[in-house]
């Protein structure tokens, strides 16, 4: 490759970034490609050394954080009210949503608009750059409700100390200063629950190759009944509910707050699932996926129907997993305190469960190579198949190991085609495994 | 050696190496890769970066007839490359102790 031609490609690639910042880095390797043409390197050996493109891109991308500098897209003064705008998507492949403490809803639908309340402590902005667009919805309901709710406190004070040397000489009155909060606040929740104030809806035609990325830190977000490449979603706290979407690739953190996931109608299968929950519990319905991979920290798992094409990891510091069917090749789940009860397992390759305090229960497994490992707790495994398909390693060191329908007296035992594998620990507790 | 080590210690190279004198991205990218082996765009988000922390500052020089870009070390920079050498020589105690139970 020529240097004209290496510089070309590079600032094609370098569209995402903002022009100045693409620029410097244009310079940058202007440079390098100098000095190297300097040191009395020919012009292809120089770019063989800078390394690809790709690999370039791929690096820049991951370490500069740039901030989409352009013109607000909406216009600056808008009436106050209801607000119903449209966007035009033409060419665009990323949409970023920030918000503060918004409720977010997206809507799969026929048109590309954004619906919201405006008001005199709302700030929404859309600013577009190259094929990126960026919506920032920050209410500024938060210093509102503070002067608000810090005024009512003062104003009951008030009353209440005005009561106390008039009318009522008891300490009941504490009571009656705290009225105009309360009636204030449920004023303001019934207004908001009316005016939905504090609700950003973006609806959107459902398209493949949209890179749908929300970050929000307080309020609710909810996905319905859409379609995206990719779906990225930060969340402080706050819920998340996602129902009737697909997404090639998911990723998913949420700090506080529940994640619910529910396919019910969409039946596609997503590629990657990443899902990292820090305190909160998971719950996913009806999902179809190729490989998953979801970290709680304190909180349980409430699983439907899983199906995996590839690999499952769950991992839970301290809380239960609970499913009712997982269907997956390898299955991989790491609980340090709390139990895991699973109904129905069917896992093709193999599963290899580690619990360090509680109990481990499968209803119905189904599974060649199973290993579980339980510092302490109880292990009830009900397995399809007879007790000779497998080759069992179960190991106790202070409790009972019993296997039910174990023929003692087979003479052929040890000459039988074992396919299946079972392999358990158990340090303190007792290993019950049947066989349906 | 590990190259990941020694990646940690880029930033407090690149310092080391504009301390005396400003130097453009050809000079600073092959000292910096003479001394470890790194990939062209990794030393562009560590110029970056220190850029931001107000450690170096930038200008550009015209040379043969296209313009260079230089690095210039700052008096906030000057004071990290002081930490990093504190901390450095700590580590070369450190380092000193395990090389003398080799021996």
């Amino acid at each position: 490759m020529r240097k004209e031609q290496f510089i070309e490609e590079l600032t094609k690639r370098l569209t995402f970034l903002p022009q100045d910042e693409c620029k410097e880095i244009i310079l940058y390797y202007e440079d390098l490609i100098y000095g190297y043409l300097e040191d009395g390197l020919s012009e292809e050996a120089a770019i063989l050394k800078l390394g690809s493109i790709e690999e370039i891109i791929a690096k820049l991308s991951g370490e500069l954080h740039f901030e989409v500098k352009s013109e607000n897209i909406l216009p600056n003064k808008q009436k106050i009210g209801k607000q119903h705008h449209q966007i035009d998507l033409k060419g665009i492949n990323d949409i970023i949503v920030q918000s503060k403490v918004s409720r977010i809803i997206v809507n799969g639908s026929e048109e590309n608009s954004l619906e919201y309340f405006n008001s005199l402590f709302l700030k929404i902005a859309i600013f577009k750059e190259n094929d990126t667009l960026l919506i920032k919805h920050n209410q500024k309901f938060f210093i509102f409700y503070s002067c608000l709710y810090g005024l009512c406190l003062i104003l009951g004070a008030a009353l209440a100390l005005s009561l106390y040397f008039t009318i009522l000489n008891s300490l009941w009155v504490i009571l009656i200063g705290f009225a105009p909060l309360i009636i204030v606040n449920t004023l303001m929740r019934i207004l908001n629950i009316i005016f939905k104030f504090n609700q950003l809806n973006i609806n959107l035609i459902k398209n493949e190759h949209l890179n749908f990325k929300l970050q929000g830190s307080a309020g609710d977000i909810k996905i319905n009944n859409m379609i995206f490449n990719n779906l990225e979603i930060y969340i402080t706290s706050g819920n998340l509910i996602i129902n009737d979407t697909y997404a090639e690739n998911n990723f998913f953190k949420a700090t506080s707050g529940n994640i619910k996931i529910n396919n019910e109608i969409l039946k596609k299968r997503s590629n990657k699932t990443e899902l990292f929950v820090k305190s909160g519990n998971i719950t996913i319905n009806n999902f179809l996926c190729t490989t998953m991979n979801l970290k709680c920290s304190s909180g349980n798992y409430c699983l439907g129907s899983i199906d995996c094409l590839d690999a499952l990891s769950l991992s839970v510091t301290s809380g239960n997993i609970t499913a009712q069917s997982i269907i997956v090749n390898n299955l991989s789940a790491v609980v340090r305190s709390g139990n895991i009860m699973i109904a129905y397992l069917k896992a093709k390759q193999n599963s290899n469960i580690k619990v360090t305090s509680g109990n481990y229960k499968i209803k119905e497994l189904d599974c060649p190579d199973t290993v579980f490992i339980v510092k302490s707790g109880m292990v009830n495994i009900t397995a399809k198949g007879k007790r000779e398909d497998y080759l069992m390693d179960l190991r106790s060191t202070s409790g009972v190991v019993k296997v039910m329908g174990e023929d003692k007296d087979n003479p052929f035992k040890e000459y039988l085609d074992t396919s299946k594998k079972m392999k358990g620990y158990v340090t303190s507790g007792c290993i019950f495994i049947k066989f349906i | 050696m590990d190259s990941q080590l020694k990646k940690g210690f880029l930033e407090a190279l690149v310092l080391a190496l504009i301390k005396d004198e400003p130097a453009y991205g050809y000079k600073l990218f092959d000292e910096v890769s003479n001394k470890i082996h790194i990939a062209s765009s990794t030393l562009y988000p560590i110029l970056k970066r220190l850029e931001g922390q107000n450690a170096l500052i930038t200008y550009q020089e015209e040379y043969l007839g296209r313009l260079r870009k230089y690095y210039k070390i700052t008096d906030e920079g000057k004071k990290k490359y002081q930490e990093y050498r504190i901390m450095c020589q700590e580590l070369k105690e450190l380092i000193d102790v395990i090389l003398e139970e080799n021996k």
